[in-house]
């Protein structure tokens, strides 16, 4: 096992170009199937790096020091000497979304990050993540318009691909022991098709539109160790506007005949805004096994005065809690190493139709199964349950059942060679 | 390995198309708007040929009936004829004369009145007098007296022929022609006898009835007989139909004498009778070269509807003038669309794709409550209007697509009558609303 861990690492730089081209094309086979990826530039999405996807997706105040926690920047200070952290994960998930009348499942399946970190110097760390930042993957039939100027109507059917990719370069500093300072950059790109097509009398019609969002959004992090085992975390994301051109293709049929209207036509579309987000997290040890998490992010999203044709941008909740239970880090029993990770997230919302916000809720469970003795790698289970909407009115009930796999891996640099 | 397997899995996506989830209206809007647009100016007139192509007729047309509308319509057809043969044995007799014709089962008017048909002889062998086509205004020279004639009962639908008994004094002639050899070739023959008019009769008031234009359906028949060991025997000789040679020396001369004081104004091709100054009424007649005219002036207002858009359908909706069929003025199920230019030469017929014509058909599912209409989609040709860069000095006429062949007429609510106004329902999708 370690001679194969050592053989994989070789190849490393190339493996992670690939994966880097193919996260990014996975990302335009849409992560996910939800009917309210349709709205804004997609699903956030919620799933990180790591174990805090078992633990409600909580780590913002989470002393992490054996793996990479992308929550906080300011925890990549605290990489240890001669260790090379790096995640890959995939992500599955299966849908269930219904309204008063109709109800159907999908399942989906795609790469979730990639990330590496190293330390620079002593409390010096830096780390590369991408990981998705939104998810579109929808399909709507029959959505009924009027037809201006007459009693009937139209129906049309949309369809959603694509999403925004989150490419972060994270550097974390420790001005003491105890007070870890981070900066992050991320470059938000993405490509978000959107397709509607619907038949009038002898006609059909088809209008596909290509648009792409890009951006640098910059944050900041810090985390406090109060007590030896109680942390206090802070991030701030800093409110950007995205960038959008949009290119437009136009199909048509007249007299049955197929006609082009548009091809490719390049054209302006809104800048997207993302609102500046603070979160607050501490971590604290409880008796002697159990790890606690608890985060709470707040999203201004009225400041950026954006609106949907069917909704608002509202003001954005998340508690997030999560728990892990260690029983011995180095317990000869391979079952009194493994992590039991369980959490639970809140999100009231950020859009509102008609005055009901869609709000939403996970609850997380996760293994965290130790890979090898000497290093930190652990490959990271999760399965979560979460439920969006409401059946009430025009809304869309989601659950959905996520599936996470992350091989969260350490290699020892330097080290090995003393060995040898 | 572990990695591997990754790959494997990045392979493994969904069919997202597929769904039949109905997340209800109110979930999303459409980003398209779709308007209904009947406020498209709709110019109609009535034109008149001054003449159209009859050489090419695909039927013989012969009969005369009087229209309240169009006056007194007469189609009168004159042809050559071919012998089948020259031979004519020493020892035959002459027996008798007949001219044959086919019904094609084409008619207009009441067929339950006599008809009055006169065979006369031309005087002159047809030829256009320039170019290589007879019209339908085309004269042609025949000797007063009859040579047969015949008052009948048409039965177009029958699919008989009418029978003509002819002088005797012609078929003694030609007959000796033959047999003395006289006539021995084809240029002999035409020289000899020009070819036959078929003329209705002055007082009729009738029908207009097609029959089969081809050499087997239309011929004259010579009957003799010729002596075997025991008996005598019947034998003939016909002139067909001469559609062999070039030009074809065959046309129908279609005209309509004093019709009402509105088409009496369609003195010359290029005068466009507007329906606003004609109670909002506009006129077709196929034979005679009266046709509806349609115009759009005002297609590039569109571009006035703030957005970007594009044009999904076009219709045109024309209304017969509700009395002005009858069950003997019958009303066509459909007419087709020329393209025209300012002096209303025919440029050619209204294609799309080049291919497939475009078509009026004549929509009766509310007849009941007088609802009754031509619909002609429009869609390419509105849609080459609205991009064209140059304004066009071309219009659309309206004729039924055989209009050299038949004698169908139309009265059409154009512009100006109010509830039965031609109108053009045009279906707008305006796909990009910011845009100028």
């Amino acid at each position: 096992m370690r001679f194969m861990m050592k053989k994989t690492i070789k190849y490393l730089p190339i493996i992670a170009i690939c994966f880097m081209t193919g996260l990014a094309n996975a990302q335009s086979e849409g992560l996910t199937s939800s009917p309210y990826s349709l709205y804004g530039l997609g699903v956030i999405n919620q799933t990180s790096i790591g174990k805090t996807n078992g633990m409600g997706y909580a780590g913002i105040g989470l002393r992490s020091e054996t793996e990479i926690n992308n929550l906080n920047p300011s925890n990549f200070a605290l990489i240890p000497q001669n260790s090379f952290f790096y995640d890959i994960g995939v992500v599955g998930e299966l849908n269930s979304y219904s309204n008063a009348s109709y109800s159907e499942s999908k399942s989906t399946l795609n790469f979730s990050n990639l990330a590496f970190a190293f330390r620079i110097a002593d409390r010096l760390g830096a780390g590369v993540s991408l990981v998705p930042y939104t998810d579109v993957g929808y399909t709507l039939v029959g959505l009924e318009t009027n037809i201006e100027g007459s009693n009937e109507t139209f129906n049309s059917n949309v369809t959603g691909l694509g999403g925004l990719n989150d490419l972060s370069i994270n550097l974390g500093y420790g001005l003491s022991e105890a007070f870890r300072l981070g900066i992050k950059a991320s470059f938000l790109f993405g490509n978000i098709e959107e397709t509607e097509g619907f038949a009038i009398s002898n006609s059909y019609f088809q209008l596909d539109e290509v648009t792409n969002y890009s951006g640098v959004r910059l944050g900041i992090g810090a985390q406090y160790d109060i007590f030896k085992d109680f942390t206090i975390g802070s991030t701030v994301q800093l409110p950007v506007s995205l960038k959008g051109n949009v290119t437009r293709s136009v199909y048509k049929t007249l007299d049955d005949v197929e006609i082009q209207v548009e091809d490719e036509e390049g054209d302006s579309v809104s800048d997207f805004k993302l609102p500046l987000e603070l979160g607050f997290g501490l971590s604290t040890k409880l008796i002697k096994s159990f790890t606690l998490s608890a985060d709470y992010k707040h999203n201004f999203w009225d400041s950026t005065e954006q609106s949907e044709n069917v909704g608002t941008y509202i003001d954005q909740d998340i508690y997030a809690i999560g728990l892990e239970y260690l029983k011995n880090e180095r317990g000869f029993k391979y079952w009194d190493r493994v992590r039991y990770r369980g959490g639970f997230n809140y999100d009231n919302g950020y859009l509102a139709i008609n005055d009901n916000k869609i709000d939403g809720y996970a609850i997380t469970a996760g293994l965290g199964l130790p890979v090898g003795r000497t290093s930190n790698s652990m490959l990271n289970i999760s399965y979560s349950y979460g439920s969006k909407g409401q059946i009430q009115n025009i809304l869309v009930k989601e659950n959905y059942h996520t599936i996470t796999i992350n091989f969260s891996l350490e290699d020892l640099w330097f080290r090995d060679r003393k060995i040898n | 390995m572990s990695l591997s397997i990754f790959v494997l899995w990045s392979c493994s996506s969904e069919n997202y198309n597929a769904s039949d989830f109905l997340a209800g209206e109110e979930f999303t809007d459409s980003n398209i708007r779709v308007a209904l647009i009947d406020t498209i100016t709709v110019e109609i007139s009535t034109m008149k040929f001054d003449s159209i192509v009859a050489s090419e007729s695909s039927r013989v047309l012969v009969g005369k009936y009087n229209d309240p509308e169009f006056g007194v319509v007469k189609s009168s057809a004159y042809m050559g004829l071919m012998p089948s043969s020259y031979v004519i044995d020493s020892e035959a007799e002459y027996d008798s004369i007949a001219l044959y014709m086919k019904y094609d089962s084409y008619y207009y008017n009441d067929t339950l009145r006599t008809n009055t048909l006169h065979v006369k002889r031309l005087s002159a062998t047809l030829k256009p007098s320039e170019g290589d086509y007879l019209y339908n205004t085309s004269e042609a020279e025949y000797f007063e007296d009859d040579i047969g004639a015949l008052a009948f009962m048409p039965r177009p639908m029958d699919g008989d022929s009418l029978e003509i008994k002819l002088s005797d004094a012609l078929g003694v002639d030609l007959f000796e022609k033959f047999q003395e050899k006289e006539i021995t070739t084809s240029d002999q023959f035409k020289d000899y006898f020009k070819g036959i008019a078929l003329i209705p009769g002055q007082t009729d008031n009738g029908s207009v009835i097609g029959f089969t234009k081809s050499s087997e359906s239309i011929f004259v028949r010579l009957y003799f007989s010729e002596a075997e060991e025991t008996e005598r025997v019947q034998s003939y000789l016909d002139l067909n139909m001469d559609v062999i040679s070039s030009p074809v020396p065959f046309f129908n001369r279609i005209e309509s004498e004093n019709p009402n004081t509105n088409l009496e104004t369609l003195s010359d091709q290029e005068v466009n009778l507007d329906s606003k100054d004609t109670g909002g009424l506009s006129y077709i007649q196929s034979g005679v070269g009266i046709a509806t005219r349609v115009e759009f002036p005002h297609i590039k207002n569109l571009y006035d509807i703030k957005g970007r858009g594009t044009i999904l359908d076009a219709v045109l909706k024309i209304r017969p003038l509700s009395g002005s069929f009858t069950d003997n003025l019958i009303l066509k199920d459909s007419l087709s669309v020329y393209i025209v230019d300012q002096n209303n030469d025919l440029i050619s017929q209204l294609l799309v794709e080049e291919i497939a014509p475009v078509q009026g058909i004549l929509n009766r599912d509310n007849e009941e409550f007088n609802d009754i209409y031509y619909e002609f989609s429009l869609g390419s040709y509105i849609e080459e209007l609205f991009t064209e860069e140059m304004e066009t000095e071309e219009a659309l006429i309206l004729l039924p697509d055989n209009y050299n062949s038949t004698v169908d007429r139309f009265i059409l609510n154009g512009s100006g009558n109010t509830g039965y106004s031609t109108v053009m329902e045009l279906t707008f999708a305006i796909y990009d609303e910011e845009d100028d």
